[in-house]
């Protein structure tokens, strides 16, 4: 990572580096190409893709010019002839043009009335603009150029610089009027140094970026979100300087970010607060311990206020408006909970936060887009205890996986602080099944079994469905899947949010038509077995690292019982592996005296975060010799 | 974007979901030149998940169909409203149909922040000048009705009617001037596994004022919106004759015109106005290079026409289920277009898709050749447009051209590790599919997606060297290669082992055709699984077995075979030969499911027999 502070000289105004001039000269290089060395696969590839970022600081708007040149390779790539082009109210797309250089040189323009714009958002009037460009062919050039019209020039500036396509070559320029104070960050998780030039332009400064030769991201298994993989370039607002007035701060530091919002927004919310700590007293009166209250106190807000979706931290409403309207965003409920704690006198901080899938929080840039949730971090017995009262399954003290070993800033400390969030271990979510199945004389196998899931399994399957109903059925459909051949009745589910706890029983009978009469066979791992190892990849061609949901426990009790005129023909081999990774434990006894059999399989998965190299091979191992264990079956024949 | 979606008309609303609406009530008017349809909606949030679901409403529009008044209002819990919504507030959604871009475009009603227990009041009037005087009503939606009514005005015109499958037990009164559609307590449809798409799933109530229902009136109602594009063919008359130039028999001649239109034409779907059932003229399609099926129809129609051979356009269904109601001629039940040419033009061979003397050809699929007509063409009735003699014709369905072959080949050890080879063939549209996704993917992408494959046939299976390749065939077909490694596949003691073979599977688990009232629809097909194994020396022998199981359906068969070698042969085979199976057919399906799934849990055993002392 790269951090560029820009410079405020400079007199005159920057050139236009895409302007109405015509379009760049096409090279030998460009018309000769075929096909790319690092990149056999390509059906198309970006030769330049350009974008000029020109921030005003007078009336009119700042812009982003883009120029595209794109080469057509094989067949297949003639898609990438029909361009869109996403724009909004904010970014309002203009000049648009278009070229197509034909093989033998003749160049064709974009149609008039070849140009289609579609609104698909009413909330945030978002466009998109597509041409299919003509006579697109094998070896021809695509040319398009566009610009985009924006007010507001302090913002926050995030490019990723992965494409879609292979790109030759990816050119950033920024300019910045010299008033505007910028922070430049250039990040690229495999460690590429940009090619970069900061230079003064007149009245202000232009940085320049160029990165050569960038693959598109593979879709691999489990990766990590597209936000932290990307290389990417962020131009962070950091302050706007005034003739006669202060330097106004924008986005300098986290803590002036904190600051600004304590003061304006929080403030306002909380001014309202004593409906919230009356109300607060009056729920907890009853409850001895500051534990007890707080718990009352987190599931009032957590099921008595409807969740809204979200992503803001603002909110311009107030506590009053939120017990009032009964529904409430993350900001506005984890300000709630905080006013209903202090209530009560359990003091507690709001903790900026944002799930993992989107993206990790950047403690050195200060991007509010990169905030997703708040919580709130309860000081309870001198512990900090972590709740999401936006997360309907959350249980007190727990948070999905999603939030779990994440980075937060605790707002309400004196400093801004950066914490990371607690994560859960392996044995705090289980997936326990116990199944016990009797084979009768006709080779028909029947059985129960129970399955009860704990921590982030419960929570995944809490309120999985509308209705009691609509999950029993569910969870019927869910094993019938993994006892294929099995009707499954008497299906029983019972789940407790706070225990963060699901139940399953059930009753299964193997359907009689499916009834083979001399040999039987049993899945010995269902219904928690796995069909498919997810990293097949050999260790030296993953690219991407790996992002498990969560740290898990998995762990399967089989028990078969058969008649006299039946005997085992082929049980599984019993499986033991254990690496960083993981561990894989099975286990198979026969007791010839009551004829039974009883299968243990027991999975751990003991990492959440795997890089490359030999931690992934040995998570593929893991998966393999699961796999391996899990094709087997136990066979059961009738005796000669 | 090769499963086109391209023309005519959109009958049905999209499916609502959850809450219930406690009144649906839709007034049409029919007037010679124009329609008033009225809606009432009354619905009742249940649950926290509608609120999400109900947040907007969306009335389609496009420029035929105007919205003349519309108003929304919130209730409380109590009935009484909250807040109401004027027609102002409404948004408007741009081209909000299939393809790059259409005409469309929607009415969004926003509603405000919603509780469970509050209901939703939503009442508008539109006015519609169809393109063809029909339309349809789906009786039947995605959220339970408790009451629905239905009353249709037809006094200055003559109405045609039917309420479509499945019988949804409707009550219907007609009196003079007035049909009344009315049902209590509908309940959702919640479509099963395996079910036909939505549109042809739910009772629909057909409705026409045309002068006289019949095929032959839609045939030439099309025949007159394609006139315009027709008049000029001078540009593809000139394009055709250099492409055939040299070409003298007419195959060799459609062959050419096939592949330019193929290859040369990109699939772009635009629809603006009467543009989504006019096809573009030919001439501005070669200059442009793109279109939609009905301009690449009726480009290709000019050229050969130009070159001596005649062709008719077909209009049909295209996608997974592709029926329609034979018995209410309408265009609304169609979305696709292709080609018919007489097979007495050409010189036709075994393989092509000849029905009733017509040659089929889609020239929206850039790959195979004339004998391929993909399945999302097959096993429908499509509407042979031929003027007053337009007419139903079914091409049906044929397996063969959808096919896997999975060849798994390779040496036991002692242990009972398997060591060898796969190789997986696809042909059909499944091939399209895999050349499509795998375009431009990374080799780590690809090498991912088929390992996954192979192991959801081979079960344990563990693969390296995994290549692709496109062939060059008639049908479109790839082929798979990869070393294999399958730890633990015979187990057991010796004289008494079990060697477990995985499968292509075809037919669906039986299970999912329980107690079910809805077509089943597949994609017929072929399957081939064929395993070929060297087993150690010194092993017992294998136990051979023959399977096999045929009806109207289709064919499951399994046969394992030794050789002087000790090399094991099973095959299994699986057809399924129509994509659509009727309630009343299902046990024929089932019999072929459950065959499929003793298969699966069939082993190969090798024995020695019993040594007597």
């Amino acid at each position: 990572m790269m951090l560029v502070v820009l410079s405020l000289l400079a007199l005159v105004a920057p050139t236009d580096g895409l302007g109405k001039r015509g379009w760049q000269k096409i090279t030998g290089e460009q018309r000769n190409l075929t096909s790319v060395s690092w990149y056999p696969e390509a059906t198309a590839v970006v030769l330049l893709h350009r974008t000029v970022i020109t921030l005003s600081d007078g009336p009119g708007p700042s812009k982003t010019d883009v120029f595209v040149r794109l080469k057509i390779l094989k067949e297949e790539g003639k898609s990438h002839g029909t361009v869109s082009i996403p724009s909004s109210e904010f970014l309002r797309l203009k000049n648009l043009d278009a070229r197509v250089v034909r093989r033998d040189g003749r160049e064709v323009r974009l149609p008039k009335g070849a140009v289609f714009k579609k609104k698909y958002s009413t909330y945030y009037n978002f466009y998109e603009t597509t041409f299919p460009m003509p006579e697109v062919e094998v070896g021809a050039i695509v040319d398009w150029r566009f610009t985009l019209y924006f007010d507001g020039a302090l913002r926050m500036w995030e490019i990723p610089l992965q494409l879609d396509l292979p790109t030759m070559k990816r050119e950033i320029e920024f300019f910045k009027p010299d008033r505007f104070e910028f922070k430049v960050v250039f990040t690229d998780p495999e460690g590429n140094p940009p090619e970069h030039s900061v230079e003064d332009v007149g009245t202000g400064t232009l940085a320049k970026y160029v990165v050569r030769n960038l693959q598109p991201l593979p879709n691999e298994p489990f990766r990590p979100a597209f936000a932290d993989l990307s290389a990417r370039v962020q131009f962070v607002p950091g302050a706007i300087a005034f003739k006669y007035a202060a330097t106004l701060e924008v986005a300098r530091s986290w803590a002036g970010i904190v600051a600004r919002y304590q003061r304006y927004d929080y403030k306002r919310f909380r001014k309202e607060a004593h409906a919230a700590r009356t109300l607060a007293q009056k729920l907890a009166s009853e409850l001895p311990t500051s534990r007890e209250k707080a718990v009352k106190l987190f599931r009032f807000v957590r099921d008595d206020i409807t969740s809204l979706r979200s992503r803001s931290v603002r909110t311009a409403r107030t506590c009053r408006e939120i017990l009032k309207d009964k529904h409430g965003r993350s900001i506005e409920k984890a300000l709630l909970l905080q006013a209903m704690l202090e209530g009560v006198g359990v003091s507690s901080s709001l903790a900026w936060t944002n799930p993992r899938r989107l993206g990790e929080v950047n403690t050195v840039v200060p991007d509010l887009s990169r905030i997703g949730r708040v919580l709130v971090v309860a000081e309870l017995e001198g512990e900090p205890v972590y709740l999401d009262p936006y997360d309907t399954n959350a249980a007190f003290g727990h948070l999905s996986p999603d939030l779990e070993g994440v980075r937060c800033l605790l707002l309400d400390k004196e400093e801004p602080t950066w914490v990371n969030s607690p994560q859960s271990s392996p044995h705090s979510s289980r997936r326990t099944a116990q199944i016990e199945l009797t084979l009768d004389t006709d080779g028909r196998v029947a059985g129960h079994g129970s399955l009860e899931l704990t921590g982030h399994h419960a929570w995944r399957r809490l309120n999985w469905e509308e209705t009691a109903d609509a999950t029993r059925n569910a969870w019927r459909e869910w094993l019938a899947e993994r006892h294929p051949g099995f009707a499954i009745d008497e299906l029983t589910v019972e789940e407790s949010i706070d225990d963060r706890r699901v139940e399953v029983g059930w009753k299964m009978e193997q359907r009689a038509e499916e009834v083979l009469g001399n040999e039987t066979s049993v899945t010995l791992s269902a219904p928690l077995g796995l069909d498919l190892n997810p990293f097949t990849l050999d260790p030296r061609k993953r690219v991407t690292p790996v992002h498990l949901p969560f740290r898990a426990l998995q762990e399967t009790r089989v028990v078969v019982s058969w008649p006299t005129t039946w005997e085992v023909d082929v049980e599984p081999s019993p499986r033991r592996l254990s690496n960083a990774a993981g561990a894989f434990a099975t286990s198979v006894t026969i007791d010839p005296v009551s004829r039974s059999l009883t299968a243990t399989r027991h999975l751990e998965v003991k990492k959440r975060e795997i890089v490359r190299g030999l931690a992934y091979a040995e998570l593929r191992d893991l998966y393999q010799t699961v796999v391996d264990y899990d094709a087997e079956v136990l066979i059961l024949s009738r005796t000669p | 974007m090769r499963l086109v979606v391209a023309a005519l008309l959109v009958c049905c609303a999209p499916p609502l979901t959850a809450a219930t609406i406690l009144e649906r009530k839709i007034e049409i008017d029919v007037r010679p030149d124009e329609v008033r349809r009225s809606t009432l909606l009354v619905v009742e949030l249940e649950h926290e998940n509608d609120l999400a679901t109900w947040d907007e409403y969306k009335i389609p529009l496009n420029q035929n169909v105007t919205l003349v008044k519309c108003s929304a209002a919130v209730l409380d819990t109590k009935g009484k409203v909250r807040e109401k919504i004027p027609q102002r507030r409404n948004h408007r959604l741009e081209s909000t149909g299939f393809g790059l871009y259409t005409s469309r475009w929607t009415s969004v009603i926003p509603f405000p922040l919603l509780s469970v227990g509050e209901r939703l009041r939503i009442e508008y009037t539109t006015l519609e000048r169809p393109y063809y005087p029909a339309s349809a009503v789906p009786l039947v939606l995605g959220v339970r009705q408790v009451e629905l009514q239905v009353q249709i005005r037809y006094s200055e015109a003559r109405l045609r009617w039917r309420v479509g499958e499945p019988d949804g037990g409707f009550l219907v009164k007609e009196s003079p001037g007035v049909l009344e559609v009315s049902g209590r307590d509908l309940p959702p449809y919640e479509p099963p596994e395996h079910a036909p798409s939505y549109d042809s799933a739910i009772p629909l109530l057909w409705l026409a004022w045309d002068d006289e229902g019949s095929w032959a009136n839609v045939g030439m109602w099309y025949d007159g919106m394609a006139a315009g594009a027709r008049e000029d063919n001078s540009a593809s008359s000139a394009v055709a004759m250099r492409l055939v130039d040299g070409l003298e028999s007419p195959r060799e001649r459609l062959e050419a015109l096939v592949d330019y239109v193929r290859g040369d034409i990109r699939y772009e779907s635009v629809g603006i106005g009467t543009g989504a059932f006019v096809p573009t003229p030919p001439a501005e399609v070669i200059e442009r290079t793109w279109g939609d099926c009905k301009d690449m129809a009726e480009l290709l129609s000019q050229m050969l026409g130009a070159v001596g051979i005649p062709s008719r356009a077909v209009l049909l269904r295209a996608g997974k289920d592709g029926r329609i109601d034979r018995k209410f001629p309408s265009p609304n039940q169609f979305n696709h277009m292709i080609l018919a040419i007489p097979a007495d033009a050409i010189s036709v061979v075994s393989d092509d898709p000849v029905v009733e003397g017509f040659l089929f050809v889609d020239p929206t699929w850039d790959r195979g050749t004339i004998p391929w007509l993909p399945s999302s063409d097959r096993g429908r009735d499509v509407l042979l447009v031929d003027g007053a003699d337009s007419r139903l014709i079914y091409i049906p369905d044929l397996a063969i051209n959808e096919s896997w072959t999975l060849d798994v080949s390779g040496t036991l050890s002692d242990v009972g590790d398997l060591q060898g080879r796969v190789r997986l063939e696809v042909r059909g549209a499944a091939a399209i599919h895999w050349i499509d996704a795998f375009a431009g993917g990374t080799s780590s992408e690809i090498e991912q997606a088929l390992a996954l494959v192979i192991g959801e046939a081979v079960a344990g299976s563990e693969c390296s060297g995994i290549e692709w390749n496109e062939l060059s065939r008639s049908v479109p077909t790839v082929e798979l290669t990869a070393d294999v490694v399958v730890p633990g596949i015979a187990r057991g003691k010796p004289g008494r082992r079990a060697i477990r073979t995985g499968a292509l599977g075809l037919f669906p688990e039986p299970r999912t055709l329980d107690d079910r009232s809805l077509p089943v629809v597949l994609k017929a097909g072929t399957r081939r699984t064929r395993w070929t194994v060297e087993v150690p020396a010194g092993w017992c022998p294998v136990e051979s077995f023959d399977e096999e199981l045929e009806n109207k359906h289709g064919r499951i068969a399994v046969t394992i075979a030794v050789d002087a070698d000790n090399r094991l042969t099973l095959v299994r085979d699986a057809e399924l030969r129509r994509s659509r199976i009727e309630p009343k057919d299902l046990e024929g399906l089932r019999a072929l499911a459950t065959a499929q799934s003793r298969a699966d849990k069939r082993h190969i055993r090798t024995r020695c027999p019993e040594t007597k002392m």
